[in-house]
């Protein structure tokens, strides 16, 4: 899971990003909104974290880009401002949910994963798939009443696929969401983790599809 | 000082009512008792002429002695005479014959002359009281008459007059009082009234009191007090932007702390963990210094403002001093340009430290590693200009007019800050008349330029310092390598 954070004071960005990277998350932060915006056009996110006072572009015209282009990306804001008017505003602004500062890191963690599994449709807590199921809350995966170990890449590789059942991930959008751009990604890495997987959970739940990527099939 | 303005009224008003009574009734009295004195004066004499014409008879035979028999009535008589009803008159007489002596006299008459003098009115005292004795003698005549009436009636007589014609006076006294004390408090009763809306009005909202249905003499004070309201109001709108500015920001480091300590203390990684709680003492040293700079503006914004003659040449150096580990850990060089030996700037100490603190700290904040800073400092005739110059980025275009905004942090960089500075910057410029210029370096170097204007009257001992004559003095070229 990939996250966009956009924060302009130093110490709040190092810390979110640095507890979202515990969550698991793989996050890109980006400290004005200029940055953002074009992030946003170029790069493939699950979910962003947005403060809305920002230098440059501020939070609340990123939003309105994004959605005018049609976006469903899960957006949460920060906002240090707890009028009404602020929260009323960023919500029709197309944000999915929104805090206000000082906030607890722990709710923050709750309702990106809330946002982002509304996003992809769910309003279960955990994601499930014939006897599969995976926790993001608890980061643990089941195969009917055993529990799994996984890694914190493959459990983040599967939950991708199983968050986005049906559709095919190209190798490109899974690197870029595992790793973001920092992270130096070997060329048989991802190969690696699905062949873990596959030898965890079964070889018939990832299916490959050459020379594209990878997906989970949908169970009608 | 009048203490109770009712009292005060009450007292005067009705002291001076009584004064005015008691000068009427002396009056009356001594105008009654001149008029009274005619009058019996007037009565005497003409006693005396009655006992004049009784002996136009006293040469025919026996008559004297019939008179003296008939004395009694004869006394009833002249008693009667006139107004006598109410008064007893106590009118005594003796008439004396030359040559003979005591010819006829009243019963209750001395045997000896009523008087020494001769002819006329005088005062005697007989039997311990005063007497009003008409002495009257015909030249041609052998008779002399003495007729002699107590004063005291007199006084009495005025006296009565006097009060009675006053007493209307001292009935209506009281009722006077009353009303007075009446008016005087149903008038207050007005400005109690008033007091009482204001009371009732005041603390909700500081609108303007309306001016109906409040007495003339109330205007001023309420124009007074309307006056006050517009400046409570202001300061009061003033004190709620800054307190709901100040509690947002307090916000920001406030978040950086919780979410660092958080992270913190989920963190398995050691290293990690005392990089975050590294930043958490970051975020506590960012809170302390947005505090300390709301602190400092909220100073600023205080009206009571001492001025004293201030050398800036010395301030500027002290904070260089105090800039100097600053600008060491960037490598900066700090250089400082006077146009004297002394500036004096009439000023409030603590705000021009705050001013130039402010100035250097920005331009040591956003000039790049090893750069320079700065600051020139020139008297001319009737201004003093002080200049920093950094060698930053300057300021792009977009973001010029909001960089004095309150709390606004520049882009591109990397430096923690409140967001005040210029705020403060701007505050102190106002306070003490002068103007505040933004600009990007003239010299075509990248970099920004502050310029601050204060008016001023040079003193005439500082003329011979107005040509600038640079004593430039450079300070910390530290090689030392960036320690970030």
């Amino acid at each position: 899971m990939r996250v966009l954070l956009v924060e302009d004071d130093l110490l709040i960005g190092d810390g979110v990003r640095a507890g979202l990277e515990q969550e698991g998350y793989t996050v890109e932060w980006l400290e004005n909104g200029l940055d953002a915006a074009a992030a946003l056009e170029a790069e493939p996110f699950d979910a962003m974290v947005l403060d809305l006072g920002l230098p440059g572009l501020n939070g609340k015209e990123i939003l309105r880009a994004l959605r005018e282009r049609q976006s469903v990306m899960p957006v949460l804001i920060l906002t240090a401002r707890d009028t009404r008017e602020e929260k009323i505003e960023g919500l029709d602004l197309g944000a999915d949910d929104y805090l206000v500062k000082p906030f607890d890191i722990s709710e923050l963690f709750a309702r990106l994963r809330a946002i982002i599994r509304r996003a992809a449709g769910r309003s279960w807590p955990v994601i499930s798939r014939e006897d599969l199921t995976l926790d993001p809350a608890s980061h643990r995966v089941m195969v009917k009443e055993d529990e799994i170990k996984v890694s914190r890449r493959e459990f983040n590789l599967l939950r991708l696929l199983l968050e986005n059942q049906g559709r095919v991930m190209t190798r490109d959008s899974l690197e870029r969401r595992l790793y973001g751009w920092n992270g130096d990604v070997e060329s048989n890495v991802l190969e690696v983790h699905v062949h873990n997987l596959r030898k965890k959970l079964g070889n018939e739940v990832i299916q490959t599809v050459r020379g594209v990527g990878y997906m989970i099939d949908k169970v009608s | 000082m009048i203490r109770s303005v009712t009292r005060h009224l009450l007292i005067t008003q009705i002291s001076f009512l009584f004064l005015v009574l008691v000068v009427l009734v002396t009056w009356n009295y001594l105008d009654s008792y001149k008029e009274i004195e005619g009058i019996f004066d007037a009565q005497l004499s003409r006693s005396a002429h009655t006992l004049n014409s009784l002996l136009s008879f006293a040469d025919e035979e026996g008559y004297l002695e019939s008179l003296k028999l008939s004395m009694g009535s004869f006394e009833e008589h002249l008693m009667q005479q006139d107004f006598s009803h109410s008064y007893d008159r106590r009118i005594i007489f003796q008439i004396w014959q030359e040559p003979g002596g005591l010819l006829l006299k009243s019963s209750q008459a001395p045997e000896f002359p009523l008087t020494e003098s001769g002819q006329g009115f005088v005062e005697e005292i007989l039997n311990e009281n005063s007497w009003r004795v008409y002495v009257f003698s015909h030249p041609l005549m052998r008779y002399r008459f003495y007729v002699g009436e107590r004063s005291d009636l007199r006084r009495e007589v005025a006296t009565k007059l006097a009060l009675r014609s006053t007493l209307p006076l001292f009935i209506l006294f009281p009722i006077l009082a009353f009303v007075i004390w009446r008016s005087i408090v149903r008038a207050l009763t007005f400005i109690n009234t008033s007091a009482k809306r204001i009371e009732e009005e005041v603390p909700e909202n500081l609108e303007p009191i309306s001016l109906e249905d409040v007495p003339t003499e109330v205007h001023p004070l309420i124009r007074a007090l309307n006056g006050l309201f517009v400046k409570i109001n202001e300061s009061y709108e003033r004190e709620k932007r800054f307190s709901a500015d100040a509690a947002h920001e307090l916000r920001t480091p406030l978040t950086a702390i919780k979410t660092q300590a958080q992270v913190a203390m989920r963190e398995a990684d050691d290293n990690r963990r005392q990089k975050a709680l590294e930043n958490v003492v970051k975020g506590v040293d960012a809170a302390a210094h947005l505090a300390e700079q709301l602190l400092s503006l909220s100073r600023l914004e205080d009206h009571k403002v001492v001025k004293t003659d201030l050398n800036l040449v010395d301030l500027i150096n002290d904070c260089v001093d105090y800039a100097r580990p600053l600008a060491k850990e960037k490598s900066l060089k700090l250089k400082t340009t006077f146009s004297g030996k002394a500036i004096v700037l009439n000023a409030n100490e603590s705000a021009l430290w705050a001013l130039i603190r402010n100035l250097l700290d920005n331009a040591i904040k956003y000039s790049t590693d090893g750069g320079e800073v700065q600051i020139l400092c020139h008297a001319y005739s009737q201004e003093i200009h002080l200049c920093v110059l950094d060698t930053g980025l300057g300021i792009p275009e977009l973001e010029k007019e909001r960089v004095l905004e309150r709390f606004h942090r520049g882009l591109g960089h990397k430096e923690q800050g409140s967001g005040l500075g210029l705020s403060i910057v701007q505050r102190v410029v106002e306070m003490h008349g002068g103007r505040l210029k933004l600009a990007n370096r003239r010299d075509g170097q990248p970099g920004l330029r502050v310029e601050v204007v204060f008016p001023t009257q040079l003193k005439d001992t500082d003329t011979d310092e107005i040509l600038p004559h640079s004593s430039t003095s450079e300070m910390n070229n530290s090689p030392l390598a960036p320690s970030h």
